[in-house]
């Protein structure tokens, strides 16, 4: 039997979400189930029904691609962390910083155990800065295991431009700390800018732990369900990586949630271009996707306070969701809305549910948006012009995000997702098109069965010969790409940043080129 | 005599980043960096120019490069100890006071950083006001300030002097010698006593800039309007405001040249900043609005924060800023130094039209 079908999984912290989706990109079936401790439980539920509904044979499925929150969730948490010693390849350049610095302190508390500064790095004209000391090295590996190293982290000086000498260490490290001590190249998790990169590669090497515990269990899960197919993570842009290299890089998975909840927002309306409303209990999150990709976040991105300096999903958002108290003054002319929620106790707090809370979700549940049907619900007693007046208040602050979003796009159609969208399906607006689409509620699952498959190639280049030098960076991103699994014919630019270096007369740029194509499988 | 303290710190990157006008690198790399030198050796003395003593040394420094290798290959700190012995060795005069070369940027730090680590005290004022791309476009040139000899250092120990013909030239081979110590070198030009440096140098630069940042930080925390509270401190003006749709940028000796395009659909109009390194003239709808000397910042329509030219990006809503520069640059002196002629465009200096 010809494998034709592919399994997306949405690992959140609530819920797992399964799609079966054809080579036609439908979904046949789709399966909700809560997440437990253990995210392999879920897992199997899901992969079970899945497969008992569509009755196909295991055979039959061509890859399981998913997407999850797990390393987030473990940072934000401080939770299954390994502690991280960081090697620094700078020779004298870098001492006026310490690791971690601007990091807030319970998360350096939680990771860090220490840098040491040795010998090396290169120049931005692939110089050495000093040549790598052996015993050097040795020495401080063997200081950061007596400060309680568990992983370790190795940045050099201008890597991304010249990684010889991170590769050279990577070799003595597992001589010093044994083959399977965990290691992480910072050439590997980002570009040029070595706090952010090496903030990365921090954040890298803490979640190594939390990711071999928790994704094991994956493919143990696949073996019991007579799954043989390969387990594929997607990662920030939108595209996947094997479980193996998201193992050893799981920082590169830390924002597929929200890529994966726009792009299969977006696919499941059958469109390329779309603003994305995701509606959730506490918050809307409002971001764009632009030919099948959410557009990437210009400013410095961060997680847990951290910044890093690679591309995470644009997204604007706002503390107003379902959940979201209003408060009225006196008179009730004024209106606040959020950003305090009842969170997760809706149903108990909310006055539709027998509470004594008004939330956005009561004013929408007056105005009969919401069919709870099934649910013990009470219409709350509001004045229609009250109500009114909540929800206007409510789609004013949503539509402003939107155009704010969209920018000079101001045409594309604006699509609602989440479980609150309902509150504002009377939402008008001049001349834009609202969807709500149908299977809303497993738009992260689908959109991680969309997921494409991507190289990338950072560096640093002369662009004396333009066209010729990108060119061959761009071919090299796209072998990166094919040996991954990608279908040759279908790989295109999704991104090419050139970065100058202004004040310098050799014509030196990063230049950060970024392909994409479907999967060959 | 007041003391800056690490609490000054975030609203002077804030400041100094809107006095880049586009260019110095963004601050916050440096900020860090000024943070952990003024933890490890306490806060720095700040003096006004009033209080310089005639036979004061007082050094101008800056780190000079691309801000972009500077955030790869951070300064180790040390690189002015090789400065300093340098002038002490060359001009046999002991250096006492410290100044920013340019307030505008990251270097709006360096002799903080400095100060804290050779424990000198430092200057209430810069030599432009703002960032400007080259070394000859100071205060002090304008003056006539010789800015020979001018000292350059690594991290790893290699300096070099410079004795120019002219501060045009020294410019010139200073930026060859840059290169050749790894793109991002330590500098101190324009030497001079503390009768010079009060006559010379442009006062108050760095209160100047803490009081920007302070404003914005204040009005952030009172949920009031930043720009607002910029705007009216600095008695300038808001040139206009959009998304921008188009970057046009390319290299060309050695600097960032471009454009960039911001529309406004909602009142539809276009506006054109050209900038090399900084921002040099901005145009609404073919109009010129403002140019160099005066101040050009793109700023973040939503938190006031300024935006590079480096980081400058498609999709981003932006306001657009015209701040008035320093008397000295409306001098015929000044504008033959730094007018949007010398840059290239074909047009005298305009001062923007404050709104009402």
């Amino acid at each position: 039997m010809k494998r034709k079908s592919i399994i997306g999984v949405d690992i959140g912290g609530t819920n797992t979400d399964a799609v079966l989706v054809n080579q036609e990109n439908e979904i046949l079936f789709a399966k909700k189930t809560t997440t437990t401790t253990s995210i392999e439980v879920g897992f199997k539920t899901v992969l079970e029904e899945i497969l008992q509904m569509s009755k196909l044979n295991p055979e039959e499925i061509s890859g399981i691609f998913v997407g999850t929150t797990h390393a987030t969730n473990a940072l934000l948490q401080k939770k299954d962390l390994f502690k991280v010693g960081v090697l620094r390849l700078s020779s004298d350049t870098g001492n006026c910083l310490p690791s971690c610095y601007s990091w807030p302190a319970d998360m350096r508390e939680a990771i860090f155990v220490g840098h040491v500064s040795v010998d090396g790095g290169f120049e931005c004209d692939g110089r050495a800065i000093n040549p790598l000391n052996v015993e050097e090295i040795t020495k401080a590996f063997i200081h950061l295991e007596s400060l309680g190293m568990q992983s370790l982290a190795i940045v050099g000086v201008f890597s991304p431009l010249n990684h010889q000498q991170e590769d050279q260490v990577l070799d003595i490290a597992k001589v010093v700390l044994g083959e399977d001590f965990p290691i992480t190249l910072s050439y590997r998790v980002g570009g040029v800018g070595i706090i952010n990169r090496e903030n990365a590669t921090i954040l890298n090497a803490t979640l190594k732990r939390s990711m071999k515990n928790g994704f094991n269990a994956l493919k143990q899960v696949m073996n019991e369900v007579g799954l043989t197919c390969p387990l594929h993570l997607t990662q920030n842009n939108g595209t996947i990586i094997p479980l193996e290299e998201a193992l050893e890089y799981p920082v590169l998975t830390i924002s597929a949630g929200p890529t994966n909840s726009f792009i299969g927002s977006a696919k499941i309306c059958g469109l390329d271009d779309a603003v994305v409303v995701d509606v959730g209990g506490t918050s809307t999150d409002v971001g764009i996707v632009l030919s099948g990709l959410p557009r990437r976040s210009v400013d410095s991105s961060s997680i847990g306070g951290v910044s890093l300096n690679f591309p995470m999903p644009d997204v604007l958002s706002i503390g107003l969701g379902g959940g979201s108290y209003i408060e009225l003054n006196k008179a009730k002319e004024q209106i606040k809305i959020g950003p305090l929620s009842c969170g997760k106790d809706l149903k108990t707090e909310a006055l539709s549910f027998g509470g004594n809370r008004l939330t956005l979700t009561d004013a929408a549940v007056a105005k009969g948006l919401i069919d709870l049907s099934g649910e013990k619900i009470v219409p709350p007693d509001l004045d229609a012009a009250l109500v009114e007046k909540i929800l206007m208040e409510a789609q004013k602050k949503v539509q402003e995000l939107t155009r704010i979003m969209g920018g000079v796009h101001k045409h594309l159609p604006i699509i609602l997702t989440g479980g609150g969208s309902a509150i504002f399906k009377n939402m008008k607006a001049d001349d834009k098109t609202y969807i709500i689409p149908k299977n809303a509620g497993v738009a992260n699952a689908y959109g991680a069965a969309l997921a494409e498959i991507s190289g990338t190639m950072d560096t640093v280049l002369c662009l004396d010969k333009r066209e010729e030098t990108i060119g061959k960076l761009q071919r090299e991103a796209e072998l990166k790409a094919i040996q991954l699994g990608a279908r040759e014919e279908t790989l295109r630019v999704v991104s090419l940043e050139i970065v100058p270096y202004h004040y310098l007369p050799q014509n030196l740029a990063r230049v950060k080129v970024t392909v994409a194509g479907k999967r060959n499988f | 005599m007041k003391l800056i303290t690490v609490e000054d710190l975030e609203a002077l990157a804030i400041g100094s980043a809107i006095l880049g006008a586009g260019g110095g690198g963004d601050p916050s790399t440096e900020k860090y960096i000024a943070k952990r030198q003024l933890e490890l050796h306490g806060p720095v003395k700040m003096i006004s120019v009033d209080e310089l003593k005639a036979e004061d040394v007082v050094v101008p420094v800056a780190y000079m490069g691309a801000p972009l290798i500077a955030i790869e290959r951070l300064p180790s700190g040390t690189e002015f100890l090789n400065v300093l012995s340098d002038i002490e060795k060359y001009l046999g005069k002991r250096p006492t006071v410290l100044m920013a070369a340019e307030i505008g940027g990251a270097n709006a730090f360096t002799s903080l950083s400095v100060g804290a680590l050779l424990n000198l005290p430092v200057l209430d004022a810069d030599s432009m006001g703002r960032a400007f791309p080259e070394l000859q476009m100071t205060s002090f040139n304008v003056h006539g300030h010789s800015s020979s000899p001018a000292f350059l250092s690594d991290s790893k120990g290699n300096s070099v002097v410079v004795n120019g013909r002219n501060n045009r030239e020294v410019e010139h081979i200073a930026r060859h010698i840059t290169v050749a110590l790894g793109s991002s070198a330590a500098l101190a030009l324009h030497v001079m006593n503390g009768v010079e440096a009060a006559k010379y140098s442009i006062p108050r630069s760095v209160s100047y800039a803490i009081e920007i940042g302070s404003q914005i930080l204040k009005s952030q925390k009172e949920n009031t309007d930043p720009l607002q509270a910029l705007l009216k401190f600095t008695e300038g003006t808001l040139l206009g405001t959009g998304v921008i749709s188009d970057i046009d940028q390319r290299i060309s000796d050695g600097f960032l040249r471009g454009t960039v395009n911001i529309v406004n659909v909602e009142e539809n109009y276009k506006m054109l900043i050209n900038y090399q390194n900084e921002n040099i003239a901005a145009l609404k709808d073919g109009n010129i609005l403002a140019t160099s000397p005066d101040l050009i910042s793109i700023v973040d329509a939503q938190t006031g924060k300024a935006i590079t030219t480096e980081s400058l990006s498609y999709g981003l809503r932006v306001c657009v800023l015209a701040l008035p520069c320093d008397p000295i640059w409306k001098t015929e002196k000044g504008l033959k130094l730094v007018g949007p002629r010398y840059f290239g465009y074909p047009f005298d200096y305009i001062p923007f039209r404050k709104e009402k």
